[in-house]
């Protein structure tokens, strides 16, 4: 067999291996921080490099193909911007730095292994290992925040345990059913189930219960405040963009097993996309916590990804996956500004934001970019993605759903500009000038740069997109 | 008769066995018992008991019939319905292990193809009764006792669990009528002599016997998880400890020892059943020498020796018999 | 022949209902441990269940590792945690019991509808096929990734635990 498609998974292995050895040694932080980088670095080379691989691994249980293979190029880049815009770990504590290097890449092992596992026992343990890995991460930030992180790690544990739980009740009766664990042998048989018997829909829908967790979806989302507020930065950047990705990953792929023929389904979905995006915009308005105010719009984000996804045509699905990717250079804006604004890795609350134009241009400029493509104004790729996405729900005559979503851009757009009314409002004391690293301001830049011109001209990425879609639809 | 005959014959069966299982375990209690206190006398240069009839041999039933007849005394503020329940949990699962255990080879209820592993997990529910007896008690002394037991009985179970995995790899299959076919040519306690030494000590530590007895040390914690048992509660909870001991020995006997293998003797086809329970008490005796021979560890000792040593060492003779079996 | 049915079918049920009851005593029971106590009787009934399909060595495992060992970590929890006189009473009451008893009822209901209402194919007959070699073939073969990782989701679980128990020691001895 060739093992070459599974170069990255064997990087994320090898840097959790070193970061194994290095919590016994405890090497300096400079040195810990640079190999981190080095080796995410590697991770996503090798991502490229496998990126034209397909195959089945296994014994059929593991499928690299090209779309598993976009969604890891994606996952490994949001793990190089984290652990670039995290540079110092300033709000970990600093005991537990190697061991918050080694848990960061097992997470990202696992979702690694949720995009490319085709096989329901895979899928729940490489959930599993994702999520373990951020349970332990989130109580590691500093000191003086210590019981926060650990009650939203707890809260974090236990709807995870619930989640999975139904998740596997799920899958019973998936099995029960078609008598495989193997999704391809179940997507034989589903389709005719589906139209016959409803217990094949409950089984689906239960087992997307476990990816609704990682997306943060309307029923099982009262996680994510508490999770952002308790948790550092780092951590909390993290987990706001990289488990998305994978559990998009899965959905597309269950979705698609299902096939676009199953009206129940749909309909379930798309209840839970506007429920989500309601909830998740209406809480957003008033909170005064950046990170909170971020949480509840990224359970609205994950509706709209929902929209997306429940056209179940190639358009909708390829703007969904283009949408995550701007989802995660806008947030890691976000956050990049939070975190270079809290020396001691505090939270920050909106009134904190003002004056930063005059304490530095350039997070101002980082945060207004952020924000506005989060409220999806032109010409950011938060504008391009969300077209693109109820251009496809249009094309499937889902006019209902488009023009609630529309609305709740609108209801959206008063608390991204807010952030930003905020940051370029002036004050008598703006406080001192906040002195950036170069790296830090490189970083701000490419992001700017990314989350425009990726809006801007979305082509060349779309058609990474499509083809990836292509491979599964 | 109507109603008999439509019961069919294997029901009988059935209640006779369970009678004389029964039967045996209770008996084997009063030996065991009465050897106990008979080498401890030995051992220690006196004679042990030697009034209730001819060298005592009558102590055993007079003590029980006593046991039996004395008041149960349950303290006060013991956790209810927890309390009576722990003797009976240790009691009722001792029964279930002789479903499986190759007396001779036309003496085995059942040759199941896990019967290793079924005898290890009726064995390891005494931790259950052991802990509840403690924890209801309320006693510091039963609840210490208790934790003792628990911790103690996790640590042990693995490195057991680990030989008789080493033992599988070389017959094939857990049965344990095919572990002792296996061990036609040649026993496994010369094959496998450091799983036998590490399963010997594991089941020592299993029954909490000394020199692992730190559950029911009695200069330290008075009676450990069962101080405040009296009567009979108190004598279900050392009928249990004896029938796991013979239990225990059973396995060791059946997977080091050629079960009911040995030199053939003149009594036909008891002669292997003859040469299994030669075995099977010979270990007993070793395990009654131990206790009277080697003084007890602390605890710390206790946990080091099965954490640090004990399940390394499985490991890595699990490791060297996968290697050899999958060489040779 | 048919003595013998009857008697499985009635221990089946027994089994059922041991398995039934004991969840609800993990749930509804006054005391900690008792809820221990139902959720390790679950744990057996299940095992029972496990023989029923067929499979004497799963049902092994489940009493060895559940019954026996996860029970009894969680016993070892609690017995830290409290002695029998200072048990926190852990009810569901008021409120909270007038959503969960519609909730939970609605839920049960929409799956019985379900079930009953779904044309089950069963599955071929395997003859004697339970065998712990057959187990260790699915293990090792068709599911190898799986059990392979299962192995990494332990090794994850069990650094996190201690590293989490550090941090808040850390947390104590610092101030």
């Amino acid at each position: 067999m060739d093992y070459f498609p599974l170069l990255p998974e064997i990087m994320l292995i090898a840097m959790s291996l070193v970061f194994f050895a290095a919590t016994l040694a405890k090497p300096g932080q400079a040195l810990l921080e640079r190999a981190a980088f080095v080796l995410a670095l590697c991770t996503l080379a090798a991502t490229w490099a496998t990126y034209d691989q397909s195959g089945l691994f296994f014994y059929k249980a593991y499928r690299i193909d090209a779309f598993s293979q976009t969604f890891k190029i994606l996952i490994a880049l949001g793990l190089v911007l984290i652990l670039w815009m995290g540079a110092g770990l300033r709000g970990i504590n600093s005991w537990f730095r190697p061991e918050y290097y080694m848990f960061l890449a097992l997470s990202c092992l696992g979702l690694f292994l949720m995009t490319s596992a085709v096989e329901l026992l895979t899928i729940v343990i490489s959930i599993e290992i994702s999520s373990y890995a951020l349970f332990v991460l989130i109580p590691l930030r500093r000191q003086p925040f210590q019981r926060d992180p650990l009650e939203a790690s707890i809260k974090y544990f236990f709807l995870g345990a619930a989640a999975t739980g139904i998740t596997l009740y799920g899958m019973s009766y998936l099995f029960g059913l078609a008598h495989s664990t193997y999704l391809e042998d179940i997507s034989v048989v589903l389709p005719g189930f589906l139209a016959t018997q409803p217990l094949a829909v409950i089984g689906i829908v239960m087992l997307l219960c476990g990816l609704f967790y990682k997306l943060a979806l309307f029923p099982l989302h009262f996680w994510m405040p508490d999770v952002f507020v308790g948790a550092a930065h780092e951590t909390t950047c993290f987990v706001a963009t990289l488990p998305k990705i994978a559990a998009m990953a899965l959905i597309v792929r269950i979705v698609a097993m299902a096939g676009p023929g199953s009206h129940q389904i749909e309909l379930i979905l798309m209840i839970m996309a506007v429920l989500s995006m309601f909830v998740g915009n209406l809480s957003a308005l008033g909170q005064q916590d950046i990170k909170r105010l971020l949480a509840y719009s990224s359970i609205a984000h994950a509706g709209y990804m929902m929209v997306g996804i429940v056209s179940m045509n190639q358009l909708g699905i390829a703007s969904a996956v283009y949408y995550i990717y701007g989802y995660l250079l806008m947030n890691i804006a976000c956050f990049a500004v939070i975190y270079n604004l809290a020396p001691q890795g505090e939270n920050i609350t909106v009134d904190g934001l003002r004056g930063l134009y005059r304490r530095s241009p350039l997070l101002a400029a980082v945060l207004a970019a952020g924000a506005i493509g989060l409220s999806g104004i032109p010409p950011t790729i938060g504008f391009t993605g969300k077209f693109m996405i109820f251009a496809a729900a249009f094309q499937k005559s889902f006019y209902w759903l488009v023009g609630l979503a529309v609305l709740n851009v609108c209801i959206s757009a008063f608390y991204y500009l807010r952030l930003v009314r905020a940051a370029y409002s002036s004050v008598e004391e703006p406080g001192e000038r906040i002195s950036l690293t170069i790296p830090a301001a490189v970083l701000g830049v490419m992001i700017m740069a990314g989350i425009v011109l990726a809006g801007v001209f979305p082509q060349n990425f779309f058609r990474l997109t499509l083809k990836a879609v292509m491979s599964v639809l | 008769m109507d109603i008999l005959s439509n019961i069919p014959p294997h029901l009988f069966r059935m209640i006779i066995a369970v009678a004389v299982v029964l039967g045996f375990v209770f008996a084997n209690a009063t030996v065991m018992g009465y050897l106990e206190r008979k080498l401890a006398g030995r051992f220690q240069r006196r004679l042990g008991p030697m009034e209730v009839g001819w060298h005592g041999i009558l102590q055993m039933p007079v003590d029980g019939i006593k046991l039996i007849a004395k008041q149960l005394i349950v303290p006060d503020n013991v956790a209810g319905i927890l309390f009576y329940v722990a003797p009976l949990i240790a009691m009722s699962p001792v029964a279930l292990p002789f479903l499986v255990i190759p007396f001779a080879p036309g003496l085995q209820v059942i040759d199941l193809d896990v019967g290793a592993i079924f005898v290890l997990t009726m064995i390891s529910f005494n931790t259950v009764a052991v802990f509840l007896a403690g924890w209801s008690s309320n006693n510091n002394y039963a609840m210490i006792g208790a934790m003792r037991a628990v911790a103690q009985n996790i640590a042990y179970e693995i490195p057991i669990l680990l030989s008789v995995l080493a033992i599988g790899l070389m017959t094939n299959t857990f049965s344990m009528k095919g572990i002792i076919e296996a061990q036609k040519s040649i026993w496994f306690i010369i094959v496998q002599p450091a799983a036998f030494i590490m399963m010997f000590i594991c089941s020592i530590a299993e029954t909490n016997r000394a020199p692992f007895d730190l559950p029911e040390a009695e200069s330290e914690l008075t009676a450990g998880f069962h101080t405040e048992y009296s009567g009979i509660a108190f004598s279900l909870f050392m009928i249990a400890e004896y029938t796991y001991m013979f239990v225990n020995c059973c396995l060791v006997a059946t997977l080091f020892l050629g079960g009911w293998k040995g030199i053939p003797l003149p009594f036909g086809d008891y002669s292997s059943c003859i040469w299994f329970f030669a075995k099977v008490y010979f270990l007993m005796f070793v395990i009654v020498w131990c206790r009277w021979t080697f003084p007890r560890v602390r605890f710390d000792q206790l946990m080091n020796f099965a954490w640090k040593y004990l399940i390394p060492f499985s490991l890595v003779n699990l490791l060297i018999t996968a290697i050899l079996v999958k060489l040779l | 022949m048919h003595f013998y049915q009857i008697i499985a079918e009635i221990i089946f049920w027994l089994l059922v209902l041991i398995t039934i009851g004991g969840g609800f005593l993990a749930i509804g029971a006054r005391m900690l441990i008792h809820s221990l106590m139902g959720l390790s009787i679950t744990f057996l009934g299940v095992a029972g269940l496990y023989i029923y399909l067929g499979s004497f060595f799963i049902s092994l495992l489940q009493v060895l590792i559940y019954g026996g060992a996860i029970c009894i970590v969680l016993v070892f929890g609690i017995m830290v945690g409290y002695t029998p006189r200072q048990i926190v009473e852990t009810r569901i009451r008021g409120e909270n019991l007038l959503l969960a008893v519609p909730t939970c009822g609605l839920a049960v209901a929409l799956l019985y509808f379900a079930i009953r209402r779904t044309g089950w194919v069963p599955a071929a007959q395997r003859l004697a096929d339970y065998s712990i070699e057959r187990v260790g073939h699915t293990l090792l073969y068709d599911f190898c990734l799986g059990f392979e990782l299962i192995s990494l989701l332990l090794l994850v679980g069990m650094i996190g635990a201690i590293i989490v128990v550090n941090s808040q020691e850390e947390e104590s001895g610092g101030q």
